[in-house]
């Protein structure tokens, strides 16, 4: 499913809903927290009417262009009533959990998604938000194509074995890189790389020496990630990076980080982009269509 | 400056018109600065609309679920941190004793951080369990640096002991926050850093209800312990001719410190300064007296957070600024500038 494919379908189901919504929750107002939320919500064409977003919403644009509470982290009860809202979507890691306590004492309906980030759970995301927006064939339709797109993704044939590092940013003198137990890693696993850094937890500063070590064929980054570290040659510059096949032979992959972490409903798709990024890169000769 | 709240000028009372017109000052001041708290926040609620019943239901709403416990928790918080700081500087005999600077934050907070990352469990349960986390480690590290205080009697010596113990305990709580911070997973390590800027961003009925009525006990203890606490500053022989219990003084005292800071810090982070600035300043202005002394930090302290708490909410709406991190705007600077004026006298 591509990009223009999707829009397609977006659009259509704008106009389908447009066309069939009894109106029911035309005249509420809704927050939503969480840019995966925002995204199902648009892929979904949900007729609801959005009157506030949070800062991690920067897709779809019209979303995107809508005020913001805050960081959807660190929510404070007042920003968010002062958009009026009658309802509110939140992704799981919303919170603090005090805020979303002390929205619905005021009478607000809040509704807290709750999946687990990986990428089973991301049908189960669309259902669950489809329920809550009344679009609920809509959701069957969107999460069995999702479904689908990963199972493919999943049966395509091994990449020869590349050694791949996610870096996220550049905190201080080192950079942040992906471990297991993260979006990104899940990700590296899915288009069938292997994490140099797999055996750490988490987003971890990692050092010179653990960076020739661990031997990387290959960096993915994304572009927000690569301009504040100071473009692609910066990236190169990096202390121990020269010492990494990836460094020697400079390969790196620039992804959306929106679009493929988020696991929302573009995720799949993204996927398949980065698989085929991947292969372009290495030269192998594999066609994942 | 060397030594504390001057042991020659101690007064057996104060004339009650002055301590009554201090206090009845302060609570007004209070009264406006709460008013003026109501009325202000990212949703604009005006407390008259509210008497007079023209406000829509919404905004009762916010006023009784956000506003009014946040009001409320700020008074708590404020005076509990001041009273401390002022029964601290007494118990020690030193102006500079303070619940940030000794450690007893950073310990409860270190405590309590240890809590979320080891046993973090249903919401209700790990508040409670936060609770006495928080008062655990205001009470050891009280315990510690009364040892230090206690084997270096009085004078300048004490004061720098007291600090360095202070600075000590301050790095290796960092130090150990740091540590938990890196083994935490996710969802752990949001929790930490929410609490750890201190704020009072969190005030619900049901928590704020449960710290008021400990806050109150803790105060009180600190109140009954005026006349003892001015006693004291005769120095413990003189004390002790008198009639004055030290033992059961410091044991309330350090009890009552350790609860209401430890409860503070697990509900609204550390906020620092507070203890520091507020008593000092006033006994500079009102005298060394305790019993007039202990009420107004209280005041003043609940006073000074809830105008600076005003301002957080306010000033970068609809983002919040933390308050932690005003207060500590303001008392760093002050504390700079005593310790340029103590090292000038030496």
């Amino acid at each position: 499913m591509s990009a223009t494919r999707f829009a397609r379908q977006s659009l259509a189901a704008l106009l389908i809903g447009w066309l069939t919504t009894g109106g029911a929750l035309a005249n509420e107002r809704w927050v939503i927290l969480g840019g995966d939320i925002a995204e199902t919500i648009a892929a979904l064409g949900a007729d609801i009417e959005v009157v506030a977003r949070d800062d991690t919403v920067l897709h779809p644009l019209e979303m995107a262009a809508l005020p913001s509470v805050g960081y959807l982290r660190q929510l404070s009860a007042e920003s968010v009533l002062s958009v009026a809202p009658d309802r509110v979507l939140a992704a799981g890691h919303s919170g603090p959990k005090e805020v979303l306590e002390q929205l619905e004492a005021v009478g607000v309906t809040v509704d807290v998604i709750d999946a687990p980030a990986d990428l089973s759970s991301i049908a189960e995301k669309v259902r669950t938000v489809a329920q809550h927006t009344q679009r609920q064939q809509r959701g069957d339709e969107l999460a069995t194509s999702l479904t689908a797109t990963l199972e493919r993704l999943a049966a395509l044939p091994p990449l020869p074995d590349t050694r791949a590092m996610f870096i996220l940013h550049h905190s201080g003198l080192t950079p942040r890189v992906a471990g297991s137990d993260t979006a990104a890693h899940i990700a590296l696993d899915a288009v069938g790389l292997d994490n140099a850094f797999g055996d750490m937890a988490g987003y971890q500063s990692v050092a010179a020496e653990a960076l020739a070590k661990e031997a990387p064929a290959l960096v993915i980054m994304s572009q927000r990630g690569l301009d504040a570290l100071g473009g692609e040659n910066a990236l190169w510059q990096l202390p121990g990076m020269r010492l990494t096949p990836a460094g020697r032979e400079q390969r790196l992959i620039v992804i959306d980080d929106q679009a493929l972490l988020g696991f929302g409903p573009r995720t799949p798709d993204q996927l398949f982009t980065l698989r085929q990024d991947i292969e372009a890169l290495l030269g192998t000769e594999q066609v994942s269509r | 400056m060397i030594t504390s709240a001057s042991h020659d000028r101690y007064r057996p009372l104060l004339p009650l018109s002055r301590t009554a017109r201090v206090l009845s000052g302060f609570t007004l001041a209070l009264l406006i600065a709460l008013g003026w708290g109501a009325a202000s926040g990212a949703l604009g609620v005006s407390p008259w609309a509210l008497i007079n019943g023209s406000a829509d239901e919404l905004s009762v709403q916010v006023w009784w679920q956000l506003r009014l416990p946040r009001l409320l928790l700020g008074v708590a918080v404020g005076a509990m941190l001041a009273g401390s700081g002022a029964a601290m500087q007494g118990l020690f005999r030193n102006p500079l004793a303070d619940p940030t600077l000794l450690g007893l934050a950073s310990g409860a907070g270190l405590f309590v951080a240890l809590w979320i990352v080891l046993f973090q469990g249903s919401a209700a349960g790990s508040l409670y369990g936060q609770f006495a986390a928080g008062f655990l480690g205001a009470l050891s590290v009280c315990l510690v640096v009364f040892g230090i205080a206690k084997r270096q009697g009085g004078g300048s010596a004490a004061v720098m002991s007291l600090l360095l113990a202070g600075l000590a305990i301050n790095t290796l709580a960092g130090a150990g926050g740091g540590v938990l911070a890196f083994i935490a997973s996710d969802d752990q390590l949001r929790q930490l850093s929410l609490w750890g800027m201190g704020t009072l961003t969190n005030a619900l009925w049901r928590t704020t209800a449960v710290a008021l009525a400990l806050i109150a006990v803790a105060l009180w203890l600190l109140i009954r312990s005026a006349r003892e606490l001015d006693l004291l500053q005769l120095g413990e022989s003189t004390a002790h001719a008198a009639g004055l219990d030290a033992t059961c003084l410091k044991r309330r005292v350090v009890v009552a410190t350790s609860l209401g800071v430890g409860l503070c810090v697990a509900l609204t982070g550390v906020i620092g300064f507070l203890g520091l600035l507020v008593p000092h300043c006033l006994r500079l202005w009102l005298g060394p007296g305790h019993r007039l002394l202990l009420p107004a930090s209280m005041l003043g302290g609940a006073l000074l957070l809830v105008v600076a708490d005003t301002l957080a909410r306010t000033l970068g709406a609809p983002a919040e600024i933390p308050v932690g991190l005003l207060t500590s705007l303001l008392g760093g600077p002050y504390f700079l500038y005593l310790l340029m004026r103590r090292n000038r006298a030496c």
